[in-house]
């Protein structure tokens, strides 16, 4: 019997005993699943963010609090903090007031929307490794897109160049980042901006008011819960980069594109401290938590008073 | 009226003009890699932003000797597509379940999984990783496939989206004598389908560009995708085979990006569902 018709007989009779055992018949691959790698990792994460091992001895030594406090103490976690914060600040404000731009401009009648919004779009279906690639030959020092503009402007390229100018490099990895993020932001402000009814800006526009007025009272207030929505969803996935620094900088020059992910990466799979690297997942889950948390009273508030 | 039909135009020459400026910003990237896959390494070094001066694909048959991309495409797509298969089938299932079978404790177990939602992948590293080792599943195609089945996510989109289909429909054929599996397959999934594609969509793109689970997990060459292939051909031999870096970063961005070109409305769709569901 083939694995789909044992499915169906047995669902079949499922049936007749009732809704239970058919709910059960349908949820249980993924609740097995769910179970066997949500669930039991994050408990043995826990587990493991109290102890020192190193992942290949068969003893593990039971430290208490001793790794978050190790990681509190740490001048390298802290920094990499700073790095993330001022990352994925940078990320969200650029991100989100650009593709808000863009939006409105693509919203205001024009011609080709599609056309415009098929191009802004591209970088978000592009695989990080390329990407990341890409940028960085943009920015090689001399032969880089970056250096020879510049040149042709009659400029000078900063020295050390861009991804090895402790200044520079950070830029280039957000600027990367809106590069990627920008298109998903403008689809969804697009949504949204339709669902504004046009008689709002066309009493305005009756009233005298200038388009830069009718942008500020009108479209700005009643887009808000969009622009909460896509700034919490970018804090959540800047604080938790690691694929493009990985690529680009592997958080150089001297740690000031260290990224936290990019650490407990280097912690774990590289320097083998398990029960360090844990800890700082739990660091970093409780930081998304807290600053999620803080968010949606904010918007659940923003909301109602709309 | 002469006069305010100028400034319209004015206004609307800015429009297209900072759009276009802005279009060919975010499209530079992609044009540049393109364009240098077509070109000698040396003439990469010396120009690297004119057009070529002959077209040569010295690029694209060097990456193919030094690289077995063949193989590379061939591991990503088995991946990408088992992933993907999986998924959706057991989004569709749960959903149909979290949706239309009335069950106790139904809100609780799912509530539980919501919250799951809100915990970093990077959390689950570590764990995951001991945990899949001590399976022996580590340098197999499972170690990925299997953990990546179920996503909390798709299961609540498509939750959401069987919500919005009737009761009465399910009523309808329950009194006509179908079961629970009938109206699953005949009833549901045709309604459902919007949604399943946006999970197939959102799973495949996801699983197709993932480097850092192939990276973990797939410690032999020949089981390598696209993207680790890519990663580690960057890291052999930096600077001599550029030509055949721009070939394979264009090889490895061309699927998608096609993909994306014909179900342009799916995609965008996609990806507005999943935020405004949110």
């Amino acid at each position: 019997m083939t694995a789909i018709a044992r499915m169906r007989t047995g669902w079949s009779r499922a049936n007749r005993r009732g809704d239970l055992s058919a709910a059960a018949l349908a949820l249980a691959p993924a609740i097995v699943l769910f179970a066997l790698f949500n669930i039991y990792p994050l408990l043995y994460s826990g587990y493991l963010s109290v102890m020192e091992w190193d992942g290949f001895s068969p003893d593990k030594e039971y430290v208490g609090l001793g790794n978050y406090k190790a990681l509190y103490e740490s001048a390298m976690f802290r920094n990499a903090l700073t790095v993330t914060f001022t990352y994925t600040v940078g990320t969200t404000l650029l991100g989100v007031a650009f593709s808000l731009l863009v939006a409105v401009l693509l919203n205001s009648g024009i011609r080709g929307q599609n056309i415009y919004r098929l191009v802004y779009f591209l970088p978000v279906v592009t695989s990080t490794v390329a990407a990341a690639v890409v940028w960085r030959y943009l920015m090689n020092p001399g032969s880089g897109y970056a250096d020879v503009l510049l040149r042709d402007l009659g400029l000078t390229p900063p020295s050390p160049s861009w991804l090895r100018n402790p200044d520079w490099a950070l830029r280039i990895v957000i600027l990367v980042g809106v590069w990627k993020r920008l298109g998903f932001n403008i689809v969804i402000y697009l949504a949204g901006l339709q669902n504004i009814p046009k008689e709002y800006y066309e009493a305005a526009t009756v009233d005298g008011a200038g388009s830069w007025d009718r942008f500020r009272r009108i479209t700005v207030p009643l887009i808000a819960p969009i622009t909460l929505l896509l700034v919490i969803m970018s804090i959540i996935d800047s604080f938790l980069i690691f694929d493009v620094v990985y690529v680009m900088t592997d958080g150089g020059p001297v740690g000031t594109t260290e990224v936290v992910g990019l650490l407990l990466y280097r912690q774990a799979f590289r320097y083998f401290n398990l029960g360090t690297a844990s800890a700082m997942g739990w660091v970093i889950f409780a930081i998304v938590f807290a600053i999620t948390l803080i968010q949606w009273k904010f918007f659940g508030a923003r909301e109602a008073g709309l | 009226m002469i006069t305010s039909f100028r400034r319209i135009s004015a206004s609307l020459v800015l429009t297209y003009a900072a759009l276009t400026l802005g279009a060919i910003a975010v499209v530079y990237p992609f044009f540049f890699m393109v364009n240098n896959s077509f070109k000698t390494g040396r003439e990469i070094l010396h120009s690297p932003t004119a057009l070529p001066s002959t077209i040569t694909l010295i690029g694209y048959t060097g990456v193919f000797e030094e690289l077995d991309v063949l193989l590379l495409f061939k591991n990503s797509l088995i991946l990408a597509v088992s992933i993907t298969l999986l998924n959706t089938l057991l989004s569709a299932l749960a959903g149909y379940a979290f949706a239309k079978i009335p069950f106790p404790g139904r809100g609780r177990i799912f509530g539980f999984m919501l919250i799951t939602m809100m915990i970093p992948g990077v959390l689950f590293l570590i764990p995951s990783y001991v945990f899949i080792y001590n399976l022996g599943w580590v340098g197999h195609y499972h170690a990925l496939i299997i953990p990546s089945a179920v996503s909390v996510f798709n299961i609540f989109l498509v939750r959401q989206f069987m919500l919005g289909i009737p009761d009465e429909i399910v009523e309808a054929a329950r009194i006509d004598g179908a079961g629970d599996p009938t109206i699953f397959m005949r009833v549901i999934l045709p309604l459902a389908r919007p949604a399943l594609a946006t999970v197939a969509i959102l799973t495949f793109m996801g699983s197709w560009n993932d480097f850092f689970g192939p990276l973990l997990y797939l410690n032999q060459p020949e089981h390598w995708t696209l993207q680790l292939g890519l990663l580690q051909f960057r890291g052999t031999v930096p600077g001599e085979n550029a030509e055949q870096i721009w070939a394979l970063t264009t090889l490895i961005t061309l699927p998608i990006v096609v993909v994306y070109f014909f179900i342009q409305e799916q995609f965008v769709k996609a990806f507005a569902n999943v935020s405004l569901s949110k």
